[in-house]
């Protein structure tokens, strides 16, 4: 599922040309009480346009998968929410983006605070080669969350609990990150993301480089969460899209064609190429 | 025939060789039904019979030329007469020099000895058959050689693999004359430096503070004892190595992290190649430059201020191989540093850390046993260096802590030992292959810890 082979996503592709892409997505993109919200996004690479005008909202303590084929730019437009797109040479994001209503691409906002409260988990596990403790507990030192060293451990051990991995690592916080198993690591990464209390989480394909059992620590951990955060994953897997999401969002070649429950998204797609994507025709 | 014909012949031998039996292969498989069924490609066979009738008879011909005066003088002497065989290894050596000389016409013949003159005629003789039947096996051989080759292509010779057995070993040949040759250089050093040590005790060279190699020349010239305590040598070299590092570290390492983690591509473009020809300058370009420009320049700044400066100081030495190290420095931490996986710059910006932060905390830490190692390579280079210092660092051997006086290193001083016309088994020569030693055993072993750190370092994010 996670790589495509190059020909069947061609002939998906030219099959599908004569689908019709919806001027806006189909279902149901926007809420009410939104958290974050998209309108008219255009995100370039120099001249390649990678994202055509999105429209979204993602509402306040969801879980919203974002699934699509490979290259349709979901990593893309995930990285434009925390600007992490400002790293890129030659990337340019046009349209709309609020949080809680602040637009985030104005000068006043400061990419740097955005990106705490904006916390992201990437793909493949990428613990810095620092001790577990220093791992989770370089956000807070950097934004200056703890005072103490007694908060900062309370910090830490909070982060390690809700990340699901204090019981394993509580004996040997100082060793490095990078001893642990790609699921501990996994882990670790997203308890480093929590411990700066952001206000929502970006997680693109945290799973795709797990085994079944960290994947699924992972997912439940997601479910937890989302009590709490609001969340917008990436995934691959469409198992995993309907475990933890509340909506979903299809992607195709840089356009959003469909928004909707997830239940729905799998059982009664309304967009013939959400359709053909969820019953495996191409991706 | 001459031994450069000879090589040539042997390689047009062995095109003939490759091709006929490449034809012979291809022809072969023909009634099978295409070289698919011969066991090897036609090259190889080809190669093979070209190996059989290139590397014997090569070697051979090698062994003749290694061995052939040898064989010859042995052959000459032996067949002098019983009353001029030569009686010590003296005498041996001059009956031959006169002999040849006689042949080659440099001496009259009219002049010497008739037995010499037989003897020139014989050596004549000789040389003339032994190139002759030289020239007559290595031809046969290689005819063999390639006849062999020819003869023995079926389909079902594994060709390939023979080929390639002979290739790895060409290979490690050519790896072994890298061992062979330091290992070599190694003992040869070592023996000198023994030698040395017998004369003047190790003690006295290792925590001898006077360093004054004049050595009496007749044995009632006074006041050249020679003394050889090498410890201003080495705090001499430990200064100027050491204000070098304080130049190429700091200007190295920040223009490796501005190169990697802030310039545009466009900036990164022209500084790069500009670095780089700063590392191509020759050495000795920079010597006349500390000695030129900087020395005569900090000489005067000290005048100014009211400081005693030396013409040739430590400090100008120091400042100059600096800037000759600076681009060996951020070249190699500019690798490392790129080497850093962008999925941790990712992981940290993701947190809300700004570049610099990220910079500091979490690419140098992971660059730092890589960098750690580029700067210890780098003072092995400054330790070894040279010309520099022979141009501007002066040759009294103070021992003196203080960056504005002349000092002199190690290096400086094997040039001076080894310049002049001393006996070369006189304590003063000796003594540069005891320096010499001391050099390589240093640097040595920094480089063996970089590497060290190095691998430890690689091995993290493979
Ligand atoms: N740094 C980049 N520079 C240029 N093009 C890029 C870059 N990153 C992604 N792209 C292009 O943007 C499109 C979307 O990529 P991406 O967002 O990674 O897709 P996804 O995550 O859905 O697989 C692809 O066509 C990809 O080639
Ligand atoms: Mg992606």
């Amino acid at each position: 599922m996670t790589n495509v082979p190059e020909p069947l996503l061609k002939r998906g592709v030219t099959a599908m040309d004569n689908a019709q892409y919806p001027d806006q997505a189909v279902g149901e993109p926007f809420a009410d009480d939104h958290k974050m919200s998209l309108r008219n996004v255009n995100v370039f690479y120099g001249d390649k346009q990678a994202i055509f005008d999105v429209n979204i909202d993602i509402a306040r303590n969801e879980v919203i998968a974002m699934i699509g084929p490979s290259g349709c730019g979901k990593s893309t437009l995930l990285r434009s929410i925390n600007r992490m797109n400002d790293t890129v040479e030659g990337c340019v994001v046009s349209g709309e983006l609020t949080l809680d209503g602040e637009d985030i691409y104005t000068a006043k906002m400061d990419p740097v605070a955005l990106r705490a409260r904006v916390g992201m988990v990437f793909q493949k596990p990428n613990p810095f080669p620092k001790s577990i403790y220093d791992n989770v507990a370089y956000g807070p030192r950097l934004h200056g969350l703890a005072s103490r060293r007694a908060e900062l451990d309370e910090i830490v051990e909070t982060s390690l609990t809700r990340a699901g991995l204090w019981t394993e690592v509580k004996d040997r916080l100082d060793q490095p990150g990078t001893s642990l198993s790609g699921g501990q690591q996994q882990r670790l990464c997203i308890a480093r993301a929590i411990a700066i209390s952001p206000e929502m989480i970006l997680m693109d394909e945290p799973c795709s480089a797990l085994d079944p059992i960290a994947t699924a620590k992972i997912e439940e951990l997601i479910t937890e969460l989302s009590q709490n955060y609001t969340i917008a994953i990436v995934t691959h897997s469409m198992q995993q899209a309907a475990r933890v999401s509340h909506r979903t969002a299809y992607f195709h070649l840089g356009h959003l064609i469909e928004v909707n429950e997830t239940e729905k998204v799998f059982t009664a797609p309304e967009h013939e190429l959400t359709e053909a994507y969820i019953t495996g025709r191409f991706g | 025939m001459q031994t450069a014909n000879l090589l040539i012949v042997l390689l047009a031998l062995s095109a003939v060789a490759y091709y006929m039996a490449r034809g012979r292969s291809v022809a072969l498989a023909q009634p099978l039904g295409g070289i698919r069924n011969l066991h090897s490609l036609p090259f190889f066979y080809g190669m093979r019979a070209a190996i059989w009738c290139a590397l014997p008879s090569t070697v051979l011909l090698v062994l003749w030329l290694l061995f052939d005066e040898h064989i010859i003088s042995t052959l000459l002497i032996n067949s002098l007469p019983e009353g001029q065989q030569p009686a010590s290894a003296a005498e041996y050596n001059l009956l031959l020099n006169s002999i040849e000389n006689i042949a080659s016409g440099a001496l009259r013949a009219e002049t010497a000895k008739p037995v010499l003159v037989a003897a020139a005629e014989s050596l004549k003789q000789l040389q003339q058959t032994g190139r002759y039947l030289v020239t007559a096996v290595v031809l046969s051989l290689a005819v063999i050689g390639m006849g062999w080759g020819w003869v023995k292509v079926s389909p079902k010779l594994r060709a390939r693999q023979q080929v390639e057995r002979v290739f790895r070993g060409i290979l490690l040949a050519c790896a072994c004359v890298a061992i062979f040759t330091t290992i070599g250089i190694l003992l040869s050093v070592i023996f000198e430096s023994l030698r040395f040590f017998q004369t003047v005790p190790a003690t006295e060279f290792l925590f001898g503070t006077e360093w004054s190699p004049q050595m009496a020349i007749r044995s009632d010239q006074v006041g050249s004892s020679g003394s050889f305590g090498a410890i201003p040598l080495f705090v001499g070299t430990l200064l100027i190595s050491f204000i070098a590092m304080l130049v190429a570290v700091p200007v190295g390492l920040m223009s490796a992290v501005y190169l990697a983690e802030y310039a545009s591509p466009r900036v990164r473009g022209l500084a790069k190649p500009a670095l780089e020809v700063l590392a191509g300058i020759p050495t000795v370009v920079y010597g006349f430059f500390a000695a030129l420009t900087v020395a005569p320049f900090l000489r005067q700044a000290g005048e100014d201020v009211g400081l005693e400066v030396s013409s040739e100081s430590a400090l100008a030495a120091g400042l100059v191989m600096g800037v000759m190290i600076i681009p060996f420095i951020s070249s190699l931490a500019d690798d490392v540093i790129n080497a850093v996986p962008q999925s941790l710059r990712d992981g940290s910006l993701g947190l809300g850390a700004t570049r610099s932060e990220t910079i500091k905390k979490v690419i140098f830490p992971a660059a730092l046993p890589g960098i750690v190692s580029g700067v210890l390579l780098a003072v092995s280079r400054a330790i070894g260096e040279t010309m520099i210092v022979v141009m501007a660092a002066g040759l009294a051997a103070k021992l003196t802590a203080n960056p504005l006086d002349t000092v002199t290193t190690v290096t400086v001083q094997i040039v001076t030992l080894l310049v002049g016309d001393q006996e070369f088994d006189s304590p003063k020569t000796l003594a540069a292959f005891a320096l010499g030693l001391m050099l390589f055993v240093v640097t040595l072993a920094l480089n063996f810890v970089a590497l060290r750190v190095v691998k430890k370092y690689r091995e993290q994010y493979d």
